[in-house]
C-alpha cells in the first residue's frame, strides 16, 4: 500500500516522511527512533477524506503525519506484534501512533483484544483513537462489546456523529442501557448524552 | 500574581492528588520527576520498565489534570547500580526511554556508597547523556557528602562533560564552596530532617546569591513537603529578596537548564496543560479527576 498516496500527504511533507522510513531498518532501531517521530515529522493532520484500512474505512483527517509515519515504519519493521509492544511501553503520543497502526496491522482477533483493553483506558484520547472515526468497531465487535463501547462513549459525552455504523448497530439492549444512564443522570441533575434519543429512535 | 515555579526534583508517584492541587495553587507550573529507587530494591528489570512507563504515562496525565506539566529524567539510580540483578539490563533499556518526549535529562545518576561499580555506571550514563544530547541530574551521597561532591566533579571532568549541562543536587552549606564557580547548576533540596530547610536556604542565598542555584523539594515517600519551594519563596520575600531574584531562582535557572534538552520550551511550560474534560469522568476516564467523578471505590 502506498500510504503517502492513501493519506494524500502534501508534497512538502513527503520527503521527510520517506526519509524517516528509510532511516530505520530493524525492530531494535525502531524502539529508539519511534518516540521522536512527532518531534521530527510533526503532528499536523492529513487532509480530510476516507482511507481504506484492513477492517474498513476511516477518517484520515484524524490521522497525524507522525501516525502515518508510524504505520509505515511498523509495517516495515515488525507488524502488529511490534505495534502492540510499542503501545505497551509508550507515552501518550507513542500510544496514539501505535494504536492507529494496529487498526490496520492487527488481524480481527488481535484488534478485538486490543479494543477490549482500550475500553478500560483512562485516557480519552486513546479511547477515541481506537474506537471513533472508523468502521472497524461496527464490523468486528459483537453486540455485548459494541454496547459497552457505545455506553462508554455516551458516558464521557463523545459525539454520536464520530461513531461509524451506529444506526445499523442500534439494538434494544443498548437502548435500555442508554435510558438507564439517562435516568441516572437526570436524578443527579446532570446533562444527558445528546445522542440518546437518536439511538432510541433508530430502534423504534 | 504568583511567581511561576519550576520544581526540578519531585517523586510524584508517591504523592496524592491533594498535593498536586496545592502545588498548582502555590504557582508550581512544572514538576520534574527524576527516576530513582522506590524505597526498597527491585528484583528484575520488568519493575523498572513498568516504573518508567508510569512516569511517561499515567503520572504525566495525572499532573495535567491540575494544569501542571510533568517532565522527567531517566537513569539507573546509584543505589541500585550496585545490584547485579538489574544493573546491566536497565542500562541497556535507557537509550529507548531517553528518546521519549518530555524526557529532559539523564538522572538521577550519581553516587551513593561511592563504590567502583557506581563509578562505572556513572561514567556509562554520562556517555548516554552525550549520545542523546541531554543534561545530567546528579544525585550526591547522603553520607560523606563533601567527598561525594568531589568525586562527582572528578568523574564529570574526566569524561570531559560540559559542567554547565550538569545539575549537581542535594547540596548544603558544606558543599557550596566546592561547586561555586564550577559552572554546574547547584541544586539544594528543602527536605525536612535530612537536607536543607527554608531558613537555612534563605541564609545561604543571602550569602551566595541566586546565580547557578536551584531549589527543590525532592518530595517522595518519606517525610517531605511538596510545598517547600513556595514556602522558601515566601521566606525570601519576607527577607527582602527582589521579585527578579526569586524569579531567577525558581523559574529562570531551572527552565534555562532543562531547555538545553531541546525537548521543551519556556513558552510551552507557561501554557497550562490541556486537561481532560472533567465532566466526562466515571469508572474509566479521569478517575477521581472532578466533581462528577465516581472515584475508584
Amino acid at each position: 500500500m502506498d500510504w503517502v498516496q492513501a493519506f494524500a500527504i502534501a508534497a512538502p511533507d513527503i520527503a521527510a516522511l520517506r526519509a524517516e522510513v528509510a532511516a530505520v531498518q530493524n525492530s531494535a532501531a525502531l524502539d529508539v527512533r519511534f518516540p521522536g517521530l512527532p518531534r521530527r515529522v510533526g503532528r499536523s493532520c492529513a487532509p480530510a477524506g476516507e482511507v481504506r484500512l484492513q477492517h474498513g474505512s476511516a477518517d484520515r483527517g484524524r490521522w497525524r503525519l507522525c501516525d502515518v509515519a508510524a504505520l509505515m515504519l511498523i509495517e516495515k519493521c515488525g507488524g502488529a506484534a511490534k505495534a502492540q509492544a510499542l503501545y505497551d511501553h509508550g507515552d501518550r503520543d507513542e500510544r496514539l501512533m501505535a494504536a492507529r497502526a494496529l487498526l490496520h496491522l492487527a488481524d480481527a482477533a488481535m484488534l478485538r483484544s486490543f479494543l477490549s483493553m482500550l475500553q478500560t483506558s483512562n485516557d480519552q484520547a486513546l479511547f477515541e483513537a481506537g474506537f471513533l472515526d472508523a468502521a472497524h468497531p461496527a464490523a468486528l465487535l459483537d453486540d455485548a462489546a459494541w454496547n459497552r463501547f457505545l455506553l462508554k462513549a455516551a458516558f464521557i459525552g463523545l459525539p454520536l456523529e464520530r461513531i461509524y455504523g451506529w444506526e445499523a448497530r442500534a439494538n434494544a439492549t443498548l437502548v435500555q442501557m442508554l435510558l438507564d444512564l439517562k435516568a441516572e443522570r437526570m436524578a443527579a441533575g446532570r446533562d444527558v448524552w445528546a445522542g440518546t434519543e437518536r439511538v432510541v429512535a433508530a430502534v423504534r | 500574581m504568583l511567581t511561576p515555579i519550576f520544581e526540578p526534583h519531585t517523586h510524584m508517584v508517591s504523592r496524592v492528588t491533594d498535593d498536586y492541587e496545592r502545588m498548582a495553587a502555590a504557582g508550581i507550573r512544572v514538576v520534574l520527576e527524576p527516576a530513582f529507587w522506590l524505597g526498597q530494591p527491585r528484583t528484575n528489570v520488568g519493575s523498572f520498565i513498568d516504573y518508567f512507563d508510569t512516569l511517561i504515562g499515567w503520572e504525566r496525565y495525572r499532573a495535567a489534570q491540575f494544569g501542571i506539566h510533568h517532565v522527567c529524567t531517566f537513569a539507573l539510580n546509584p543505589r541500585e547500580a550496585n545490584d547485579q540483578r538489574v544493573r546491566e539490563e536497565v542500562l541497556q533499556l535507557l537509550p529507548r526511554y531517553l528518546e521519549k518526549g518530555g524526557v529532559v535529562g539523564v538522572g538521577e545518576l550519581g553516587l551513593d556508597e561511592m563504590t567502583p561499580t557506581e563509578d562505572r555506571v556513572f561514567e556509562a550514563q554520562v556517555e548516554l547523556a552525550r549520545q542523546h544530547r541531554l543534561p545530567l541530574l546528579v544525585h550526591t551521597p547522603h553520607r560523606n557528602k563533601k567527598q561525594g561532591f568531589l568525586r562527582c566533579l572528578d568523574l564529570l571532568r574526566a569524561a570531559n562533560f560540559p559542567l554547565e549541562r550538569v545539575l549537581l543536587d542535594h547540596g548544603n552549606e558544606e558543599t557550596i564552596e566546592l561547586t561555586m564557580g564550577t559552572g554546574v547548576l547547584q541544586g539544594f533540596s528543602i527536605y525536612p530532617n535530612t537536607k536543607m530547610d527554608p531558613p537555612r536556604m534563605v541564609a545561604l542565598l543571602k550569602k551566595y546569591g541566586v546565580e547557578r542555584i536551584s531549589i527543590n523539594s525532592a518530595c517522595d515517600w518519606g517525610i517531605s513537603d511538596p510545598l517547600s519551594v513556595p514556602k522558601t519563596v515566601t521566606l525570601m520575600q519576607a527577607a527582602g529578596f527582589s521579585a527578579e531574584a526569586i524569579h531567577q531562582l525558581v523559574w529562570r535557572n531551572p527552565v534555562d537548564f532543562f531547555a538545553q534538552s531541546g525537548r521543551c520550551s519556556e513558552t510551552e511550560w507557561l501554557t497550562p496543560t490541556e486537561k481532560a474534560p472533567l465532566s466526562a469522568t466515571g469508572t474509566t476516564v479521569v478517575r477521581g479527576g472532578g466533581p462528577d467523578s465516581e472515584g475508584c471505590c
